[in-house]
């Protein structure tokens, strides 16, 4: 609560004060045990959110100091990825951490694994999704690391859907 | 995932709290082979030939080779092919020889058939075409056969079948499978092998085989030795007929007399009648033709008998089992030694998955993650009402933010607006005055740009939803599904008690069309565009998941049900078409 000034520096000066006045309301809102960050099942809270599957992968990507929470400050930050019309590289970036479940820059096997099987389910056998997260790494690995780096990763996904994502703009 | 307890927000690391493995999840899977067999692994010194064995282990746990090393092998196929007439002549000596029909890409079933048919070292093969398209281990059946070739060039024959041309790989997956495991360049010089390959092969002096059927305009054997085969197949004439025509369906109880019918199955060539057969088989001193072209659910079919010779004038034989992974058809090969023709049966192996056309991972669920990280969002962003937001703006007295309504927003701006024109002849004489002129000013334009706002979220929340077209049910789908595999297999599963063979047939038959010739494209990448998302799956899964894939599907989904043309264009085209 209050910080606005330094909140909004934080986000890169991405947003004026009315802006983060309203973020502000919002995280209030769904902070409902007022403990300054939202946990997971403060976001769970919003029945939409229930179905989706990848909301464990957006809590922790906005969750940067890795507390477990997001707090006001890595909510700001989080959103304003989104408030910059445009940007093709801060897009993909965000969508890379997606599958980046520990951070360090690279998508491994397994956790490409993981992340598919939150948005599979038991769609596809387990078997059946090793063999093509195998050959996606294995062709997609240009420097026979093992796994994907981020410049591996836009070579792939290239212009598919990314030009719909980066004219995205979230309207706060 | 990590539980509960742990996310009391104690700083603990990622690794610990969230309890992910990083490690790969089904570990008991083989990796496929990365190593890419080079020409010294594959080429044998003494001999100048390429270790059947050693590809066929390589090949089997989807290893590559090297690119160059598949070129050569390619290549070598082709200068052997290049020699071999239109028509080859197959005498039998005392070895049996297998008969063989389609495999489309079925390397792992491929691998079957060679242990049925036995050691190539002694005993003779004949392949009717069809090595392409539909399955997806195409590449590794065109290298290992010509592999078998350059070994065998006198005692295994493979013949031309409607889908080693250009048109058709493009249109269906073998050429996306070339740019995928190769290059464009790989995917040239084996249209190139199959320029080459003959057209019918004349098996004791008895049986005519043949990919597709007879034709009009081939009367006698010395008729199929003028047609110029080095080529792209045309869209009619003789060297289209041989390999696309078919039997027609009352082929033994025609009531007409007539020997050649369109054929609306393919959109070209033709059906030929009983009597055709006959009166060719006669002219010709022939005991049978034997092609394949057309799956069976037995693998094989022997139809009606000559009446002059007692034998089946005409025989079909299939020898992908299980076709696209969908039919449960048993696969064939005819066995023919000392006089006696024997049929041998097999079923289907287990291969590998791929996703359809070749798909990666991350281009399949991008748009995905992209539809459920928006839907969050926006979701985050709806958790105030209008009022919540904007009670603290307005106390403010500032410009009103983007929580305010767009109906209030709208009226109030018509309110200003309509103010503003109704003053204007109350005051035509009189002077605005400069201030209340500027604040006027303002406020119009305040609730131009609010309006403004509006469209713009508007028009995203119009993205999203599109974005949500593409995944119905919340359901990421897999690839091209109209006429495909998916759709065959929803098909199949929604509707009980039909024999599946028959209604996969008949859905299928859109795919057994000649494609539609597709306008010039210029192809940049090796990697589909967006998967093609646009159809909605049938049997979906929960709400949250991708739907349930099988191979097949494509890029985009243009599906062929034009009629197609009587001429191929000219010019080849990057495809972008629907194929299973």
């Amino acid at each position: 609560m209050g910080n606005e000034a330094s909140a909004h520096a934080e986000a890169g000066g991405t947003f004026n004060a009315d802006e983060i006045n309203r973020l502000r309301k919002r995280f209030q809102k769904m902070d409902m045990d007022n403990s300054g960050s939202l946990s997971v099942d403060e976001f769970m809270s919003l029945p939409e959110l229930q179905q989706n599957p990848l909301v464990q992968r957006v809590i922790d990507t906005f969750d940067r100091n890795r507390d477990g929470g997001v707090d006001f400050k890595e909510f700001i930050q989080g959103i304003s990825q989104f408030s910059v019309k445009g940007d093709r590289e801060s897009k993909l970036r965000f969508a890379f951490s997606i599958y980046d479940i520990d951070g360090d820059g690279f998508i491994n096997n397994g956790e490409l694994f993981q992340v598919l099987k939150m948005m599979v389910g038991n769609n596809l056998k387990d078997l059946q999704l090793q063999q093509i997260v195998d050959k996606t790494i294995m062709y997609a690995d240009k420097d026979g690391d093992g796994k994907i780096s981020f410049e591996e990763f836009c070579a792939v996904v290239g212009t598919s859907g990314v030009q719909k994502f980066a004219d995205f703009v979230l309207v706060v | 995932m990590g539980s509960d307890e742990a996310r009391s927000g104690h700083p603990v690391t990622a690794m610990q709290w969230k309890n992910y493995s990083m490690e790969r999840v089904v570990k008991t899977l083989p990796m496929p082979l990365a190593y890419r067999l080079q020409t010294a692994d594959v080429y044998d010194p003494v001999t100048n030939k390429p270790r059947l064995q050693a590809i066929l282990d390589h090949m089997s746990k989807e290893g590559r080779l090297e690119e160059d090393v598949a070129i050569r092998i390619v290549q070598e196929a082709t200068v052997i092919f290049r020699k071999e007439p239109n028509v080859v002549e197959i005498t039998a000596p005392t070895s049996t020889i297998s008969v063989c029909g389609d495999v489309h890409g079925q390397f792992f079933d491929l691998v079957k058939l060679f242990e049925v048919g036995g050691n190539p070292d002694t005993q003779r093969y004949l392949f009717l075409g069809d090595y392409v398209d539909r399955g997806y281990f195409a590449v590794e059946c065109v290298l290992y056969l010509a592999a078998q070739k350059i070994h065998h060039p006198n005692t295994l024959y493979m013949l031309r079948g409607n889908h080693e041309c250009r048109h058709l790989t493009e249109h269906f997956t073998f050429r996306a499978e070339c740019l995928c495991k190769f290059s464009e360049n790989f995917f040239n010089i084996c249209m190139e092998m199959f320029d080459t390959l003959p057209l019918v092969a004349l098996l004791n002096g008895q049986f005519f085989c043949v990919h597709g059927g007879i034709s009009p305009e081939v009367q006698t054997l010395s008729d199929v030795q003028k047609i110029d085969r080095f080529r792209e197949p045309p869209a009619h004439g003789p060297l289209c007929d041989l390999l696309w025509s078919d039997p027609n369906s009352e082929f033994g109880n025609e009531k007409t007399n007539d020997f050649f019918v369109h054929n609306a199955t393919r959109g070209c060539s033709y059906y030929f009648t009983y009597p055709a057969v006959c009166d060719f088989l006669n002219r010709n001193n022939l005991l049978s033709v034997i092609r394949a072209h057309e799956v069976q659910d037995m693998g094989y079919k022997m139809y009606k008998e000559n009446k002059s010779t007692g034998f089946p004038a005409l025989i079909t034989v299939f020898s992908a089992p299980n076709y696209l992974d969908v039919y449960q058809n048993k696969a064939a090969i005819l066995k023919y030694e000392q006089g006696k023709m024997n049929i041998r049966q097999f079923k289907n192996q287990d291969h590998p998955y791929w996703l359809p056309n070749f798909m990666d991972v991350f281009v399949w669920s991008f748009p995905f993650v992209v539809e459920k990280v928006t839907d969050l969002l926006l979701c985050l962003l709806s958790v105030c009402s209008d009022d919540e937001l904007q009670e603290e703006v307005q106390h403010r007295g500032s410009v009103v933010g983007e929580g305010v309504s767009y109906n209030r927003v709208m009226n109030e701006y018509k309110v200003v607006k309509d103010k503003i024109e109704s003053e204007r002849p109350l005051r035509a004489q009189a002077q605005l005055s400069q201030e209340r002129r500027q604040v006027l000013k303002t406020k119009i334009l305040t609730f131009a740009r609010l309006a403004r706002l509006f469209e713009v979220l508007r028009v995203e929340q119009e993205n999203v939803s599109k974005l949500k077209a593409l995944s119905p049910n919340g359901v990421l789908p897999v690839g091209a599904l109209a006429g495909g595999k998916e759709t065959l297999l929803q098909a199949l599963n929604g509707v009980p008690g039909v024999k599946s063979f028959k209604q996969a047939k008949a859905l299928d038959r859109v795919n057994e069309r000649m494609p539609s010739p597709t306008p010039v494209k210029a192809s940049a990448s090796v990697k589909p565009a967006a998967p093609a998302a646009a159809t909605p799956s049938g049997t979906l899964g929960r709400a949250t998941s991708m739907p349930p894939t099988s191979s097949g599907g494509s890029r985009t989904d243009i599906k062929n049900e034009t009629p197609s043309n009587s001429r191929i264009p000219p010019v080849k085209t990057a495809v972008a078409a629907a194929q299973r």
